[in-house]
């Protein structure tokens, strides 16, 4: 557990340095959103979702990022709006180079576990 | 905020009216010369979309601030922009702002002095009947004022009147089920209602569905149907008379039932008036539907708009010019009797759906000044007309990639198609290829803005081919039946720059989707021109600061110089931007809002602390879960209000 913790931290500590032009709205939207995916707001799983942002933001540029994300959320717009994404090849392009990103993160970076909390148990004093 | 001026032809418009009778929504007419309030669609009756208020201006743009946002709590397309209104309109304290949202259509009064809800109306729609019948997205584009009342027009086909001030139904009218129509038979609703004088205008979507479309008016006092004029059909179905013109030529009797033939022999593309050899009756599943933006000119008492694509999408199986499908229409505002048409696209082969708003300007037409009617069709031309007499002034392309037809006759007013193009020349189950535009059209229904400060028009373009293939009947096309899909083509769409490699409104990539142009409408010329990566899907909205709004698919809301292009500033709103720019004052400050929300979401929906409820829950819009979303901001559409800080 220390060993992970360690190997997180280092990984925190050099996302400061990484060079990119990625906005602060989007690493908070990044954050929240992978958060959310993990099951809530908590410290391990913000450890995760700092790591996979700085693997992300390594494999590729903002605006690369951007653009596979647009064609992400927009791929199943119903009706002729739809048209400017089904049967974009440059958007599926970054699309698949952000999948490729994604999964590359996930697979390097370790989901931090925590100790789950169960009920405690009551003990039943008898009252007279 | 300096004091504002109003136009001149708006003091001219006003007189007029007054001088005719006493109309119920003069009361809109002064609202609308008031730039703090927006009270029509479109802004104004010219559907200009063009503000007076000029507190951000070119110098000062680039430090917009978010003031504030709202959450609809639903998902999916959000098209159309809000309505703001004073207390002497809605009996309410202070200014009050209203929005609606996708389907199910709520619709909210926002209290702009205490950002509260004010009231909220929840209409119960039958979504199993209902969704899967609207071809393209759930969207609703707004609400429409007069009278103290509110006005939704439901996707289900029902209109509804709700009172400004605490949101209690008025009355409600069938506009569909009322003659058999109705979602049951694939007949649905995504306009805004447009309130005219005493009347509350209203459209039809489901060309796809075979629907055969209207145009309908309904009495503002008590929804009671006034008229409805369909778009093809006898004389009495579509409210021609004697004095119906075309291109200043009378259409005589049975204009429309003359021109949907029996013949398979008809000679296809339609580059000049034909005749049938027999008669079908295919105009009753003939589509043409009605879901755009509609201007008046009081003092001709007209209304215009324009109506879709003839049905089916296979273009051989209905031979003829397919009157009045793809067309402009002037109807009176009292009786709905067409003063003049025009047939953009005869006997349309790709969908290039007329049904795009309709902007009325006193403009310099080669260099005379003209009351025109400007309109930029899904085809590819932008055309200036005399919006009085109905004579076609100008028509050239908005996007020098269009090349299914070489340019429009201006004398018979046909485009002239190229043999190659033509999808019904080349026939059924044959991919016709690298036609452009592509079906969704240079431009679709997000609409364009005039300024009357540069005279020029801003418009939001698409920058798409397609290929195009008929689907036959022995091909398993599908036959018309009531509430079933009628569409029978298979398409697929890329990048302009693939087609036309040359031309100069592509990328260096050549793989853009899309360009945002100023437009001058008296010479048919691009005068400016900002390529964008995908399509331009916002409203536009031109200010009397000289800052022109629009907004990306790729969730930027921006602000360019009217006068260069040049970008001022952006900022990246939470979804992809369909909705219309709208702007409005309040205690002395100017804000411009948008609706951002595209649907379609990818993974998670956003965590935001506090809030509990699951999109699922959302959708179906317990009210329990209500109060919370609305507290909160979320992944939905969402209502982004822009200020200075």
């Amino acid at each position: 557990m220390r060993e992970i913790f360690v190997a997180i931290m280092l990984l925190l500590g050099s996302g400061s340095v990484i060079a990119n032009e990625y906005p602060t709205n989007e690493t908070v939207h990044f954050a929240l959103r992978c958060m959310d995916e993990l099951g809530g707001q908590t410290e391990e799983n913000l450890y995760t979702c700092a790591c996979r942002y700085d693997a992300i933001r390594e494999a590729m540029t903002y605006s690369d990022y951007e653009e596979g994300y647009t064609f992400e959320r927009n791929k199943k717009m119903p009706g002729e709006k739809g048209a400017a994404f089904r049967d974009n090849e440059r958007g599926k392009r970054f699309y698949e180079v952000l999948l490729k990103a994604r999964e590359a993160a996930n697979a390097s970076c370790i989901v931090v576990k925590h100790v789950k909390m169960v009920k405690p148990t009551v003990v039943e004093h008898q009252r007279k | 905020m300096s004091k504002l001026s109003i136009k001149n032809c708006l003091i001219a418009l006003l007189a007029l009216g007054l001088s005719t009778s006493v109309l119920a929504n003069d009361e809109v007419r002064k609202l609308n010369e008031n730039p703090n309030y927006w009270a029509f669609p479109g802004g104004d009756y010219n559907n200009w979309r063009y503000t007076e208020l000029n507190q951000i201006n070119t110098k000062n743009a680039s430090k917009i601030v978010t003031a504030w946002t709202f959450s609809t709590g639903r998902l999916q397309g959000h098209e159309g922009g809000p309505l703001v209104l004073p207390s002497s309109a809605t009996g309410l304290s202070g200014d009050t702002l209203y929005i609606h949202s996708s389907f199910p259509n709520d619709v909210f009064a926002i209290s702009l002095d205490t950002l509260e809800i004010v009231w909220y109306f929840e209409p119960q729609q039958d979504e199993a009947e209902t969704v899967p019948v609207m071809c393209c997205d759930i969207v609703n584009r707004g609400l429409g004022y007069s009278m103290g009342q509110i006005y939704l027009q439901q996707a289900d086909t029902t209109l509804v009147a709700l009172s400004a001030k605490d949101g209690s139904v008025k009355w409600k009218a069938e506009n569909g089920r009322d003659i058999g129509y109705g979602p049951a038979a694939g007949d649905t609703n995504t306009n805004a209602p447009h309130p005219m004088k005493d009347k509350v205008i209203t459209g039809c979507s489901g060309a796809e569905f075979g629907v055969r479309c209207w145009l309908a008016a309904f009495n503002a006092k008590d929804g009671s149907l006034a008229w409805r004029a369909f778009s093809m059909g006898p004389d009495e179905d579509i409210l021609f008379d004697a004095n119906t013109t075309s291109l200043g030529k009378k259409v005589g009797k049975d204009s429309s039932l003359k021109t949907w033939c029996t013949n398979a022999d008809w000679k296809a593309p339609a580059r000049g008036p034909s005749k049938c050899k027999g008669l079908s009756d295919a105009w009753k599943s003939g589509g043409g539907s009605t879901w755009g933006w509609w201007p008046a000119d009081f003092e001709e008492n007209l209304v215009y708009y324009g109506s879709g694509n003839p049905s089916t999408w296979n273009p051989v199986v209905r031979p003829g010019d397919n009157k009045w499908s793809m067309t402009m229409f002037a109807r009176d505002i009292d009786t709905g009797v067409a003063r003049w048409v025009y047939q953009m696209t005869p006997h349309d082969e790709w969908d290039y759906d007329g049904i795009n708003e309709m902007i009325l300007a006193d403009i310099k037409v080669k260099g005379k000044m003209t009351p025109a009617l400007v309109h930029f069709d899904r085809n590819g031309y932008g055309y200036t007309m005399n919006r009085k007499t109905g004579a076609l002034l100008v028509a050239e392309k908005y996007d020098p990639a269009v090349n299914w037809s070489t340019h429009v006759d201006m004398k018979t007013g046909y485009p002239q198609t190229l043999d190659k193009y033509s999808t019904h020349h080349n026939g059924e189950d044959v991919v016709s290829k690298d036609v452009c535009p592509a079906a969704l059209g240079t431009k679709d229904q997000q609409p364009a803005a005039f300024s009357p400060r540069t005279n020029l028009f801003y418009v939001p373009t698409n920058h798409v081919c397609m290929t195009y293939e008929p689907v036959s009947y022995a091909a398993g096309g599908n036959q018309y039946t009531a509430g079933q899909a009628y569409v029978n083509a298979n398409l697929t769409m890329y990048p302009a720059g693939a087609v036309c490699p040359d031309c100069p409104n592509n990328n260096s990539a050549k793989d853009n989707m899309g360009n945002f142009i100023a437009w001058d409408a008296g010479t048919g010329k691009i005068v400016w021109n900002i390529v964008e990566q995908w399509s331009v899907w916002s409203g536009v909205l031109a200010t009397a600061g000289d800052v022109v709004f629009y907004g990306t698919l790729d969730a930027y809301a921006k602000a360019v110089d009217a006068k260069s292009g040049k970008l001022l500033w952006k900022f990246k709103v939470p979804s992809g931007i369909i909705g219309n720019f709208n702007s409005w004052a309040h205690k002395g400050k100017q804000y411009v809002g948008i609706l951002s929300g595209i649907g379609g979401w990818a993974g998670a929906v956003v965590a935001i602390p506090g809030l509990a409820a699951a999109p699922g829950e959302a959708a179906l819009g317990a009210v329990g879960g209500y109060r919370k979303l609305l507290n909160s901001s979320r992944n939905s559409g969402v209502l982004m209000v822009f200020s200075l800080p």
